[in-house]
Parts: C-alpha cells; structure tokens; sequence
C-alpha cells in the first residue's frame, strides 16, 4: 500500500466528489432564500421586542440617557442565534444591544429587560427579589413567575403562546404598560392592586 | 480500492437525493417565517401563530436517575483539547490512558486497557463500538470538535436502553443540528505535537425549515516519545475527515435528518510482531522469533450514513425511525479487517396514560466483517454475519408529582453467541426541592462476547527451543464457549445546587462482576499449553465521583471534580493461573483521580483557562507486558483572544509539567510510549 494514500489523487477525487454534490445541493438550498427556523423560542425572541413596544421606563433620574437599549438573558440561552437578530432593531430610538449573564449578582443594574431563563427556576424568588422596585423589565417562561413578583410570564397554551402580566410589579418599578397590551394578557394581582381593568 | 468507490457511488447517491428535496419548492412545504418576519407581524398575530414545542419538556439533567455528566461546546472549546478522547478527560470518573499516538485506553469505572470492552460509545445514533475487539478504535472516532453540541458521558449500566455492552458507561456524542451552524467556520493550527490541523465548515438555510451543513477537516499529528529509545516512537498520524448533516420537517408534525461522514486516516506504529518459525526465512529471528519496533501502518478509513425520521402523532404520542449503514476498514502489519454494519431502530414514546411515560423500541443490527488473517493473529471463521435482534420497554411513572419517579425498564437483546440477553434496571428519582434530586439505581448488564473471543488464534507468546527443536508457538484461542461477563450494578447519587452559582454532585456504586474475560491452560500440566478465552474471572467494585461547578464570579468559573474506585477481583478456585497472574483488573484502574479547570473571562475579549488533573497509579495497565505507570499531574493552559465576535485567536500549551510522561501501557505489540508537552496557536473564523 502507498504510504501517501492521503494525497492519492483517486482518494481526494472521492472525497471531492461526496463535498461537491452537498455543496451543490447547498447553494442550490442557499439561492431559495434567507435563513430561518420554526421554533418556540424563536417566536418568544420576537415577543420580547415586540412587548417592548409598549412599555414606558420611567426617566432615568440623574443620570444620563442611556446609550443602548439593554436586552439582557440571565442563565441558560434557550434562544441562540435567533436574539443576535434583535441588534438591528431600535427601542425607543435606541439600538439594542444583547447581554448574557449566568448568575443574577452579575447583572448590570442598566438592563431595560430582563429575561430569565427556566433554569434559574429554583432560585426564581431570591433573584426577583434582588431586582425589585428597579426599572428592569423582568420577563420569563419559568412556572409561576408573575404570581412570585416576575412582571411578564410567557405561557404555552395548546398551540399558541400567551403572557401573564404582573402589574402591581411593574407599577412598583416604575414601568408603565400600555392598555393594548394587557388586553391581550392574563393580568395576575399579587400583592394589594385594584388599579387594573 | 473496490470499497472506496462505494463511497462515491452510495453517498453520491443519497446526496443527490439529499440536492432534491431541498429543491422542492417551498410552497409544498409548511411556511416557516423568519425571525425577521415575526418583527413585522402585529402582536396580535404573533399570539395566535401555532407553535410547535416539544411534546414534552425533556427532564432537566439534574434530575436524572443516573450518573450522568455533560461536556459542552463552550467546555471543549475552552479545555484546547483536539480529539474526542481527550475531551473525555473533562468528565469525572473516566480513565484516560493514552498508549501512544493514535491509541488510548478509555473506561468508565475501571477495568481499562487497550482494549477497554465494557463502555459504549455512540455519534449522533451510531454506534462506534467494535463488535470484533469489543472496544473503540478511538483514532478514527471524530468529527468537527466545533459542531459538537454537547457529550453525554453517562458512568455505570445504561444496557436497559441502549443495549449490550453499556456495562460500565456510555458515551454519547451529539452534534448541533444544521440550523444551529449556520455560516461558515475556517479554523486553523498549528505546533509541535498538532503539527498542523485545519477544520471547514459551511451551513446553509432554507424557508421552508431545512438546513444543511458540511465539513472537512484534517490533523497531521506528531509522533509520541519512545520509552526504549528515547527518540520519536514513529507512530506520527495524518487523518483527513469530511461530511455533512441535514435537518429539516414536512409539515407540523414530521421531522428528519441525514448525515454522513467519510475518512481516512494513514497512522504510523511500531510494533513487535512474532514471527513463524515454520517459515525457514524466519530463522534469523530465532530463538525468540520476535521482530522487534517494526515499522508499520495503519490504513483506516470509513464511512457513514444515517437517517432519522420522528413523528409526533399526537400531543402525547411521537416515534422515530433510524437507519444507518456504516463501513469501516483497518489494515494493520498482523490484521486487515472489514466491517459493514446496517442497523435499524424504532422507538415510540407514549405519555398519554396519566403519570406514565412509556418509551419502547425495537431494533435489528447485522454486522458483516471480513478478515485478512496472518500468522501472528486470525480471526475464524475469517468472514461472518452476526444478527443482533432487540426490544425494550421502559416506563418512568410519576410517583407523587414532581417529587418521586420511578423507572421501570428491561432490555431484551438477541445475539448470535450467547442468545438472549435480559438487561432490567430500576431507577428511583426523588427530588425533595427544586434544589436536590437523591436516586438509586440497580440495573443488570452484559458484555457479550467479541468475534475475538468467539472464534481466533492468538500468538501469546513463542517459547525458544536449543537449535534443531521446533519451538512451540503458544496460542490464545477463542471458542463458542466463551459466555458474556455480567453485571449487576447498586448506584445512588446526590445532587444540590446550595446555591444559585453552586451545584454538586456525588454519585456512589457497587459492582458485582461474575464471568470476566480470562485466559486458561487447555492442559493445566503443560507449561506451555495453549491458553482459552475464559470466563474465570469475579470482581466486585466500588467507588464515587464527585463533581463541583462553581462561579465565584461571573468571569470566572471553576470546575472540579474528584473520583475513587476500589477492584477486587479472584480467579475461580479451579483456574489453571492460581497466583492470579493472569488478571489486571485491579491494576489498570488509578484509585484516585482528580481535575480542576479554572475559566476566567478577562474583560470581553480575553479567555483565560487554566486545568490540572492528576492521575494515581497503575501497577500494571497491560495485560501482556509487566511495567507498571507512575502517578502523573498534568498541567494544560489556554489562552484566547478575540478582537471581534466572528474572529478568534488562541494559544494552548498542554502537559506543561513535564516533558513527556507514561500515561498507559498498550499489549504486547506496541512498545511503550509517553506523551510529550504540547504548544499549539490557533486561529478560528466565523463568517
């Protein structure tokens, strides 16, 4: 047996051969569009821009106006390639810029919203805790979370995805949320709130 | 040269099918928007989109009934490592023993050697265990380290549901799906042990939800330090690597995928081969008959197919079909052998009776293999088909919900040598917070017999004789005797995160061995008897691992973890060997193994990894050759820099504390190498 059988013409043919039909059927799969995958979390990506829309922050007090609009994921990221997208849209005139963190002490008090992962279930209350009565649009798919203090809970019904919104949580942060949009929620009272339709 | 246009005509073929179906027009197919044309929808709208999820949340890996330990992307990208074996060193509790450059020694819970027989080892699907040896050739085991999603390293039993040979553990390497590698990669090195390697990916998507990928990558590898020499061991190695994979679903409920690689790999060796003292030009070897550190090659290479098709009936109810075919070939100075493996499986889950979930499958193998016998080794008959046949069941029901589960399940596998094979385990899961999960496990598997053992002559070793005599040459023979090793395994395991940026886990176990591989005298008289392939061998083991992932911070991430294990083992009292002379069970395991990683972000474009582990001990890893491998720490680090997010450059230094050290001992064909310091620079592109 040759002792180059890797540089053997006829190999580098075959193996040629198996590469170039893929890459045929490739840029034959490139030219019918842009990329794209169906998936829950890509919809939940999405929503999380789309909610923006119709939040109000409070004015940031003595400070100044910030530069970016702070979209921020703590624990796993369910999300992966879909959320870079998002960093070519504006908030309020501000681009968004995507920041990820694994444990909540490490997350910048400047995120506008902030979205927490299932994974950081078991520590769900400690962490709403620690980011009570601050500006931070706290949203989440985890269990239970508007009725521990979370302001927005996605929800999967049968098919389709709905949200739970805690308004007493974000009243207390100083968020307002647009009548539209709690039309379309689930509106959950924890605490003493009589303010919501 | 026959089996190699195969590779073009089959692959080509599957591939041009492959070229179809992503030409169909998208129309046929469900529309599948993208990210950006969800933006632009209103919010109403976006709500009432059906949403295909899951059909069941996969249960969180903390709350597995098992010893299970996964090794992430982030955590081979970060580690340097360059192979999947040595990857596995990330993982607590397995044994990595590198023999010499393109051979390792790997096992879960003792009982390595070059041949390690009791752990399963599967890509995406595809088992990669040799049914011949009963082991992994781990050198032609790769694929692109970077489309690695993630490594399931599962220690203990796992033969309920994936079947024979899962005794000790069970590896699963999982790729990312083809939306997932999007783009492109160009990742390029090179230093004094990588020589130079170099890894092309290109991912591509379309509208209607298929995406494709392929990949090529080549290593030319350094050769390993040699013990009796001190110079180079001449077993450098080069390996080139394609394939690709595809994902895509028709409508809702139908999902597929397909992917296939092909290789070839040309590794040096030198071994030590007898030599047939019938053949008159031998007679310069006498009176040993044994040419010593003989140049040789390896000529390995492969290929692979496989498809999978999942459906989810109903909210409760989903199936899959896969089949693959493999082929791989190896040609050795001793032995050229072939396999052609066509597998087929089933399996459906079932949810739809309250607190059950029912997962059964059924399965069928048929490995066809093809030897090139010589003097020193061959295999007999020289060519054979073995069927496997195999049903399982498995039901996890929810005891009290969300606190207990129990799972019940059994294996039933069909083999050509020792017919049907029962594999029960129960497992018990029970999490008294959403912060802890206690388990308990007793679980039965088999080892079953390799080719090898079934059917072979061996050259154990050839005895001199003064000049005039014939020497006798002793051989190592396998029968239809030979009876599967058992197992019957006690497992428990403790899992907390104490805190949000703490987690722990401790797993304990008993094993209980009975009818082990050993050798035996057909003539306990003779000295120089032939020796069988016996089953005369009882061990029992215990042991734990212990694993901690903490982040005092969140640049910085510290792992480690922590393992012991205890082998006692005895021959029957009837075994031709009574001194025990001929068992390494308790001497190829380190007692104490111990790792830690440090991972430190330095501001946002700096990576800084430190790792140390340490290895106890071997009194003797081989069964063949007496020499026994001292205690070894090794130091690696790891430094990245990336300017911007789709660039990166990186400098990794391996086995810093020593110039080269013993890590294994391989049998007696191979001399004994050591493993050298390794420097390598990197370079990794994303466009």
């Amino acid at each position: 047996m040759s002792k180059h059988l890797l540089l053997q013409p006829a190999r580098v043919k075959r193996v040629g051969c198996i590469l170039l039909a893929l890459f045929a059927a490739a840029l034959h799969a490139n030219a019918t569009g842009p990329t794209s995958t169906s998936s829950e979390y890509k919809l939940k990506a999405a929503l999380l821009y789309k909610l923006s829309r119709f939040i109000e922050w409070p004015p940031a007090m003595g400070k100044t106006r910030p530069e970016n609009f702070k979209l921020c994921i703590l624990g796993r990221d369910d999300f992966g390639r879909s959320l870079d997208v998002l960093e070519e849209h504006k908030v309020n005139g501000l681009p968004i810029t995507i920041h990820r963190y694994t444990h909540s002490t490490g997350v910048d008090g400047d995120c506008q919203m902030l979205f927490i992962s299932d994974s950081k279930r078991p520590f769900m209350t400690t962490i709403l805790r620690s980011f009570e009565n601050q500006p931070i649009l706290t949203v989440s798919d985890a269990r239970d979370f508007a009725k521990n203090g979370g302001m927005i809970q996605f929800v999967l019904g049968q098919k389709h995805i709905g949200f739970k919104i805690n308004t007493y949580a974000a009243q207390a942060a100083g968020l307002k949320i647009a009548a539209p949009l709690l039309e379309l929620a689930i509106v959950v009272h924890t605490k003493k709130n009589k303010d919501t339709p | 040269m026959r089996t190699t246009s195969i590779v073009c005509g089959d692959s080509g073929h599957s591939i041009l099918g492959l070229a179809l179906l992503l030409l169909l027009p998208a129309s046929s197919l469900q529309a599948h928007e993208s990210i950006e044309d969800y933006i632009d929808m209103p919010l109403a709208d976006l709500l009432s989109m059906e949403v295909t999820s899951v059909s069941k949340k996969k249960q969180p890996l903390n709350e597995t009934a098992a010893a299970v330990f996964v090794i992430t992307q982030e955590d081979i990208r970060r580690s340097g490592v360059t192979s999947i074996p040595e990857a596995l060193r990330l993982a607590p509790g397995i044994q990595v023993g590198r023999i010499d450059a393109n051979k390792w020694a790997i096992s879960s819970r003792g009982f390595a050697n070059q041949f390690a027989n009791k752990l399963l080892v599967m890509i995406d699907g595809r088992t990669v265990y040799n049914p011949s040896f009963s082991g992994v050739y781990w050198d032609v085991q790769d694929t692109l380290l970077e489309d690695i999603e993630r490594i399931e390293v599962i220690r203990g039993p796992g033969a309920t549901v994936w079947g024979a040979n899962a005794v000790n553990g069970v590896i699963n390497i999982i790729t990312r799906e083809a939306s997932q590698t999007q783009g492109g990669l160009l990742s390029l090195g090179a230093g004094n042990e990588e020589k130079a390697f170099a890894g092309v990916r290109y991912g591509v998507e379309t509208h209607n939800g298929t995406a494709a990928r392929m990949y090529i990558k080549y290593n030319d590898r350094d050769d390993s330090y040699a013990r009796n020499t001190g110079k180079g061991s001449g077993d450098n190695w080069r390996s080139l690597r394609g394939g690709f994979r595809a994902d895509g679903q028709f409508g809702e409920t139908d999902r597929w995928t397909i992917h296939g690689d092909a290789y070839q790999a040309e590794e040096n060796q030198n071994i030590n081969l007898w030599k047939d003292p019938a053949d008159p030009a031998n007679a310069v070897y006498a009176p040993f008959f044994l040419a010593t550190d003989v140049p040789d090659s390896i000529e390995s290479s492969g290929w692979n197919l496989l498809g999978k098709w999942n459906r989810r009936f109903s909210a409760s109810s989903e199936a899959s079909l896969q089949l693959y075919i493999d082929h791989s070939k190896r040609a050795e100075e001793f032995l050229t052998q072939k396999h052609d493996t066509v597998d087929i499986d089933f399996q459906h889950q079932y949810h739809g009776v309250s607190g059950h979930e029912i997962v059964w499958g059924l399965g069928y193998r048929r490995i066809q293999d093809h030897f090139s016998n010589t003097f020193v080794a061959s295999f007999l008959p020289d060519s054979r088909a073995l069927n496997l046949y195999s049903a399982f069941l498995q039901d996890e029901i929810e005891l009290v919900p969300d606190t207990l589960r129990l799972t019940l399940g059994t294996k039933l596998e069909h083999n050509d040598f020792t017919g049907l094979e029962v594999q029960p385990s129960i497992r018990l899961a029970w999490l008294p917070n959403e912060r802890s999960t206690f388990w308990g496990a007793i679980s039965r598997a088999v080892r079953t017999p390799s080719r090898l053992e079934n059917g072979s002559r061996i050259v154990a070793v050839i005895a001199p004789a003064p000049p005039a005599f014939t020497p006798k040459v002793v051989y190592s023979l396998g029968t239809k005797e030979f009876q599967s090793e058992e197992l019957l395994a006690y497992e428990a395991g403790y899992r907390v995160q104490p805190k949000e940026n703490l987690s722990l886990d401790l797993a304990v176990f008993y094993n209980d061995y009975e009818n082990l591989q050993s050798f035996e005298k057909i003539d306990v008289q003779d000295p120089l008897s032939d020796v069988l392939f016996d089953n005369t061998i009882v061990a029992h083991s215990y042991g734990l691992e212990l694993a901690m992932d903490w982040r005092p911070l969140e640049w910085w991430r510290l792992q480690s973890n922590y393992s012991f294990i205890e082998i006692s083992s005895s021959l029957n009292s009837d075994s031709s060997f009574p001194n025990n002379e001929n068992d390494t069970s308790e001497t190829a395991t380190p007692k104490h193994q111990f790792s830690v990683r440090s991972m430190m972000d330095l501001g946002n474009q700096v990576a800084f990894d430190l790792w140390v582990y340490y290895v106890g001990d071997l009194e003797r890893p081989s069964y063949s050759v007496q020499m026994p491998v001292p205690a070894y720490v090794s130091l690696n680090a790891s430094l990245a820099w990336h300017p911007t997010k789709t660039l990166e450059f990186s400098l990794v230094a391996q086995n810093l504390l020593d110039d080269h050290h013993l890590e294994f001992v391989g049998e007696n064909l191979i001399s004994p190498t050591e493993v050298e310091r390794s420097i390598y620079g990197g370079i990794r592109w994303d466009f």
